[in-house]
């Protein structure tokens, strides 16, 4: 019995034993088979070294410098006229046409897409009870004219912007290659001058308006439920709301990056080199997209979308009610410095069912 | 159906500048403006090899894709041709092509672009009547009209500078090299001065 068990427990530990050893008979050949051909490698790399002077033919060198776009001398004083090959516009190319064109096309089609959606399914914001017949001051004359300059500046030069990038696409197969020429130089020409006041008039529309466009703590609950568009709720919102310093913020970075861009994409006498050109190109069509695609949006914001935000870009003064209803916390420190009491007293009483904004307002 | 193309043997080009000289003379190239130019890389030192570049008239050109206003068209003989009452200057064919070939002329205030200008490959425009005086004016001599090849590629004094059908020009080119040995060790500068 002792004895059976004992050899039962031999035989165990031997197959154990053989096992192990079948294992490792064949990790050591994997390992080998993995190994055995890198001394190959050395071989054949000292091989290579040794006949350097066959692989060092001058004549491919030569065409291998050229075509990675070495420079060399030339009596040609035009800039980059020493270098032979520059593929750096293939990617332009590719950029372009394969990448900013479609995806621009498709980004402008979603933002009209989506006005739709807001007109069909969320229709204009009202103000909520009576007009209260007071109004408050909200743009100066200086405001509203550098609004609109920066307004009917970047619309035109949007329209002519889009025209020049999508035209070949569109036009010339309306208007045929000879009709739409004029066009198109009628364009350049606009985009070019136009340039000009849209750069100043938008520095100088940015820079009194940074104050109020400052993040405060507000905004992200504007912001966490979209000013209330699709709930009907009001959230509280400063001089201008969450959306309003987004667009702001937009219109500064994408502005800059337009002037700074279209400055060296116009001037050609700066002498930038064609990469920058390419580079500037392409930071002008990106920006410029995004900036038509938000604007129809804003423009929408500010006529159909909201009913009485277009009277303050126009008169400069807006309705006491819709003042409290979408800017409470402007209104509430409006009428905290500069309303009477009585003015005060009515604005309550024609208060509609937005509690919020009653409490902002006593509270002030 | 013939190909057109420029070739340029870098083993014979000797930088004499002719083929630019004879360009800017044949048509009338406006001040600043250079179709044709001759870049030398190892100036000065052995291996020194120069070739003369111009427009290289690509199948699939692209400029021609770039082109806004889509003004480039391909001849039958595979000429790249631009129509200057369509150019409207915007310069993209500048950023996409590689070899440097669309020039443009800066009369305008503030260095404005003008209307493109690049080797014809001496065939005129593509909307001008062949040899009418508005053709000389806007793009210069149309050879090919006449039965002749670009005159950069005939004045070549070394023939370093081959156009014309490209199955041809490049058995001219494959012929020399034959004759010369596949290595460029049995010729050129290290035969001659031992480097």
């Amino acid at each position: 019995m002792m004895n059976s068990e004992n050899n039962a427990a031999v035989e165990v530990s031997r197959r154990k034993r053989r096992n192990r050893r079948i294992l490792w008979t064949f990790v050591a050949m994997w390992v080998m088979v993995v190994l055995a051909p890198i001394p190959g490698y050395f071989m054949t790399t000292d091989t290579v070294q040794a006949k350097g002077e066959f692989t060092d033919n001058p004549r491919s060198a030569y065409w291998g410098e050229v075509r990675q776009g070495g420079s060399g001398y030339t009596t040609d004083k035009g800039l980059e006229a020493g270098n032979l090959v520059n593929d750096g516009g293939e990617v332009w190319r590719v950029l372009r046409s394969d990448i900013i064109l479609p995806y621009g096309a498709w980004l402008i089609a979603l933002a009209i897409v989506a006005i739709g959606g807001l007109i069909a399914f969320v229709g204009t914001q009202k103000i909520e009870g009576e007009l209260s017949g007071t109004k408050i001051k909200r743009w100066n004359s200086y405001d509203i004219c550098i609004h609109w300059v920066v307004a009917v500046t970047f619309f035109i030069m949007s329209i002519s912007g889009l025209i020049l990038l999508y035209g070949r696409a569109v036009l010339i197969p309306l208007f045929g290659r000879e009709g739409f020429a004029g066009l198109a130089m009628l364009c350049k020409d606009v985009h070019n001058l136009l340039g000009i006041p849209f750069s100043v008039a938008l520095v100088m529309m940015i820079l009194p308006w940074l104050k109020d466009n400052m993040f405060r703590s507000e905004d992200a609950e504007w912001l966490g439920n979209a000013g209330g568009m699709f709930d009907g709720s009001h959230p509280s919102s400063g001089k201008n709301n969450a959306g309003e310093k987004i667009w702001f913020w937009m219109l500064a970075i994408g502005g800059t990056v337009l002037i700074v861009s279209g400055v060296i994409l116009v001037m050609p006498n700066l002498e930038p080199l064609r990469s920058t050109m390419i580079s500037m190109h392409i930071l002008h069509s990106v920006s410029g997209l995004i900036l038509i695609a938000v604007s129809l949006g804003h423009s929408y914001m500010g006529s159909f979308g909201v009913e009485g935000a277009l009277d303050g870009m126009l008169t400069g003064e807006v309705d006491a009610a819709w003042a409290k209803q979408h800017h409470d916390l402007w209104y509430a420190e409006q009428m905290g410095e500069e309303a009477p009491a009585n003015e005060k007293s009515a604005q309550s009483s024609t208060t509609g069912p937005a509690g919020l904004s009653t409490g902002k307002v006593s509270a002030s | 159906m013939a190909r057109m193309k420029f070739l340029c043997d870098a083993e014979r080009c000797i930088e004499c500048n002719g083929c630019i000289t004879a360009c800017k003379n044949e048509n009338d190239v406006p001040w600043g403006i250079n179709r044709r130019r001759v870049v030398t890389l190892k100036d000065g030192v052995p291996g020194e090899k120069s070739i003369s570049v111009a427009c290289m008239h690509c199948t699939d050109a692209p400029c021609q894709a770039v082109c806004p206003v889509d003004c480039f068209s391909t001849t039958p003989d595979g000429v790249v041709l631009h129509n200057k009452d369509i150019c409207i200057g915007c310069g993209y064919c500048f950023y996409a092509c590689p070899f440097g070939a669309p020039q443009f002329p800066q009369n305008e205030a503030f260095g404005v672009r003008g209307k493109m200008d690049k080797c014809t490959y001496c065939a005129g425009g593509p909307e001008t009547a062949d040899g009418s005086e508005e053709e000389k004016r806007k793009y210069g001599s149309n050879r090919i009209a006449e039965g002749k090849l670009p005159l950069c590629a005939e004045m070549c004094a070394t023939k370093a500078l081959l156009a014309g059908d490209s199955d041809q020009i490049s058995q001219t080119y494959t012929s020399r090299v034959m004759q010369r040995g596949g290595r460029p060790q049995t010729w050129g500068w290290s035969s001659a001065y031992g480097e």
